[in-house]
């Protein structure tokens, strides 16, 4: 647990560290507070479930960029063959890194605080509804996260790993859009595999476990696939 | 630990037993929730049991050259995948959930919920829409809802444009139409039933009415048998078949969507009431019930009729005549409530108060008003074996306006008006009741009938009207519970549309401002400014 914490502290460091971050945030939290002025404006209502719709779109372009670096990077300046030889087993690196991740994007969702603050101020906001979209930005993100920390495991180009992350976190998003065409319980599957129909009831403020445990599995299984990247080429 | 080593195969064979059944149970079979409880949970235990106790077996096995860099590898990662999408696919068909709005807008009404709950066949819906139909979203979040309450409910959704020869076979005419079918029967619910308007005052609101009708259809094709309702004919009746204001068209089509078959009859031309009739409805006559209509009627009642009378304001000669042996006298009159009323109408349209009662029990636990547009009062005595008891009531700052045609301005006349509070309608319920002679006659019961009559006694006709239709529908849902309880159907449908919650905001110049000022400039702003100090800083190091 020391060395996870010790490999994710290091994570945090050179995020805040670097100037992306901060373009990245920066960027993000300008095309946030369009969505919530725009929004609310026009709809004049104090819910922000269709602001919690068009973040998440964001967040598909969003997340492979703070994860682009995470290994991708360490191979490109030759320090992947020291976290290899490390003591550091490759769990602990993984999750450390994931960690690291987790924690950056829970600040970028922290800085969009103002949005809830704004509407109590103006108006008589529902908690429920607020607090399970948040969630499910988190839940949701941290997915893509892992997905983006897979892409990032299987190259060492940092704008090769965004596409593949891009490209992951975009097939989850969307499959559900091919549900009509195929039917049958193949299209229920595909119904059930789409994150954006499983964000849907945390935007409208129903928390289900299913959910819950989907987002989760979804980030479990991009962490295993990336220690078993990680394992694969290491040999 | 160790006392428990030896023992560690038969915990993990358990385990993996239990596990076994859970994914059976859970992806195959429609099992009830307590099974996988029982199975997955000490399947579970078990299962970490045997890892914990074979711990050093285990990470061998995993970390072994085979599973991590051969052929085993992939197949490895496979098994892992597809184990976490099995388990996907049960906690997604068994999930718990909870809606945390605070309305409770996301949820079905206790009652949807028993119904889809008793279901004992299979209820199909055909879910006809199109991907860019804007209206169906509140459909398919409540459509869900209900496939998540009930493993009996089979929900398709059908695309028209990817599948017209679908759409033709069903004669579908609009979108988004619902057909729901069981065991042969089938009925469509449209989109004209599904979505309306809510004039409150002068801004017509979108209502969606999805719950109620779609609760009303599944029990009407999941349920064996209909009851027939007739509606009386032939004394000036309003007619079930009149679109107009004064009309009761809308009520016909409400009972046909709560499952009854509706019928009207002449009892003057037929000489007799029909065998199928569960409930007879009479309402507001104003023309006159010759004797032999009277005899019929009062030997059907005593037997084990059931009556449904609204009144309007003047009773025509006879009625009262049928009604005095079952202990209603309607009182000449109008109700006149200063206290509670409709505001927009004045004291003429009293909003009585709800008296105990099954029928009026959901209504009074909603804490909704029901209002009676220009009421008559019943003075209400005993029935012998029987309770004649008050369902509404108006304050005891109503009295009974004696002079309604000729005073402009209602006011109490001493020794003319009656004060209150005044009783507005009535049920009655016998169980030992009239023969039918001593019923005509108004004369004591003699003899006991097979089954209990019941009547429902209403001194107001225009709460049901087409013309309250859209304004005020608690009427409608207090109708519908009086239907339930006359035609002894357990399944009272009152379940009203959901309203959003109200939380408009008022966005003036200034807060539309400072919105853009603080989420477009400050927060953005304050993160470039971090930034650009950070990399300041680091540059100087």
């Amino acid at each position: 647990m020391r060395r996870l914490w010790a490999v994710c502290r290091k994570e945090l460091l050179c995020t805040f560290a670097s100037p992306v971050f901060y373009i990245v945030a920066a960027v993000n939290l300008i095309l946030f507070g369009v969505f919530f002025y725009v929004i609310v404006s026009a709809s004049r209502e104090a819910h922000l479930r269709y602001v919690f719709h068009n973040i998440s779109v964001v967040l598909l372009f969003t997340s492979p960029m703070l994860t682009m670096r995470l290994f991708a990077e360490e191979r490109k300046l030759g320090t992947f063959e020291l976290l290899m030889t490390s003591p550091l087993t490759l769990l602990e690196l993984v999750l450390g890194k994931l960690l690291g991740a987790a924690l950056t994007f829970a600040i970028l969702l922290a800085l969009t605080v103002d949005f809830p603050i704004l509407l109590l101020s103006f108006g008589r906001p529902d908690w429920g509804p607020l607090l399970t979209g948040y969630l499910g930005l988190f839940l949701m993100g941290l997915a893509f996260l892992a997905a983006g920390m897979f892409a990032s495991s299987l190259t060492d180009n940092q704008v090769v790993a965004v596409v593949i992350g891009f490209g992951i976190a975009l097939l989850l998003f969307i499959i559900s859009w091919f549900s009509p065409q195929v039917g049958g319980p193949v299209g229920d599957f595909l119904e059930g595999m789409s994150i954006s129909g499983r964000f849907e009831n945390f935007a409208r403020g129903v928390l289900d476990t299913g959910d819950v445990i989907f987002c989760l599995s979804l980030t479990g299984i991009f962490t295993f696939l990336t220690v078993r990247s990680l394992d694969w080429r290491r040999w | 630990m160790n006392a428990l080593k030896p023992w560690s195969r038969a915990l993990g064979i358990a385990g993996a037993v239990l596990l076994g059944l859970w994914v059976v149970l859970g992806a195959v079979l429609a099992a009830p929730a307590w099974s996988l409880w029982a199975t997955g949970g000490p399947g579970l235990l078990l299962a970490a049991g045997w890892v914990a106790l074979e711990w050093t077996l285990v990470r061998t096995a995993v970390l072994s050259p085979g599973l991590r860099y051969g052929s085993n590898a992939l197949l490895f990662t496979g098994a892992v995948v597809i184990a976490v999408a099995l388990v996907n696919v049960i906690t997604t068909r068994h999930s718990w959930r909870t809606d945390l709005t605070s309305n409770r807008f996301f949820s079905l009404s206790e009652q949807t919920r028993q119904i889809v709950k008793g279901l004992n066949r299979k209820v199909k819906l055909t879910v006809f829409v199109g991907a860019r139909n804007t209206e169906s979203g509140e459909l398919r979040d409540l459509l869900e809802l209900y496939g998540h309450a009930s493993r009996q409910l089979d929900i398709e959704y059908v695309d028209p444009d990817l599948k017209p020869e679908r759409a033709y076979i069903y004669k579908i005419t609009g979108q988004p139409t619902v057909v729901v079918e069981s065991a042969g029967k089938r009925k469509d619910i449209l989109p004209q039933e599904m979505f309306g308007y809510q004039f409150n005052g002068q801004q017509p609101q979108r209502e969606f009415k999805g719950e109620p009708v779609l609760t009303a259809a599944i029990l009407s094709v999941a349920s064996d048998q209909q009851s027939v309702i007739y509606f009386v004919e032939g004394h000036g009746e309003r007619s079930i078949m009149d679109t107009t204001d004064n009309g009761i068209a809308s009520l016909k089509a409400g009972l046909e969507r709560d499952n009854f078959v509706v019928k009207t009859l002449n009892i003057l031309k037929d000489g007799k009431i029909p065998a199928d009739a569960d409930l007879l409805i009479v309402a507001g006559p104003s023309r006159a019930f010759p004797a032999p209509e009277q005899k019929v009627l009062a030997e059907w009642l005593a037997k084990s009729g059931r009556l449904l009378v609204l009144l309007d304001n003047v009773s025509p000669p006879g009625l009262d005549a049928i009604l005095k042996p079952w202990g209603v006298k309607p009182l000449a009159g109008l109700a006149v409530d200063p206290r509670s009323n409709y505001p927009f109408a004045g004291p003429m349209v009293p909003a009585p108060l709800y008296e105990s009662h099954k029928i009026t029990a959901d209504l009074s636990k909603q804490g909704v008003a029901v209002i009676l547009p220009g009421a008559r009062a019943l003075e209400l005595g005993t029935v012998p074996g029987g309770t004649v008891l008050p369902l509404l009531k108006t304050t005891d700052a109503s009295w009974l306006e004696a002079d309604w045609q000729t005073e402009k301005t209602p006011k109490f006349t001493s020794g003319t008006d009656r004060r209150g509070p005044l009783t507005l309608a009535a049920a009655i319920a016998v169980a030992a009741p009239l023969t039918a002679t001593a019923a005509g006659a108004g004369a004591e019961p003699a003899s006991l009938p097979p089954h209990s009559p019941k009547i429902v006694v209403f001194g107001n006709t225009t709460f049901v009207t087409n013309g309250l239709r859209g304004t005020i529908e608690t009427g409608f849902d207090l109708f519908a519970n009086a239907v339930n309880w006359l035609s002894g159907s357990t399944e009272s449908i009152s379940i009203r549309p959901k309203q959003r919650d109200d939380r408009r905001i008022f966005l003036d110049n200034v807060k539309t401002n400072i919105m853009f000022t603080v989420s477009l400039i400050v927060f953005p702003l304050g993160v470039i400014l971090v930034g650009v100090w950070t990399w300041w800083r680091r540059r100087s190091l």
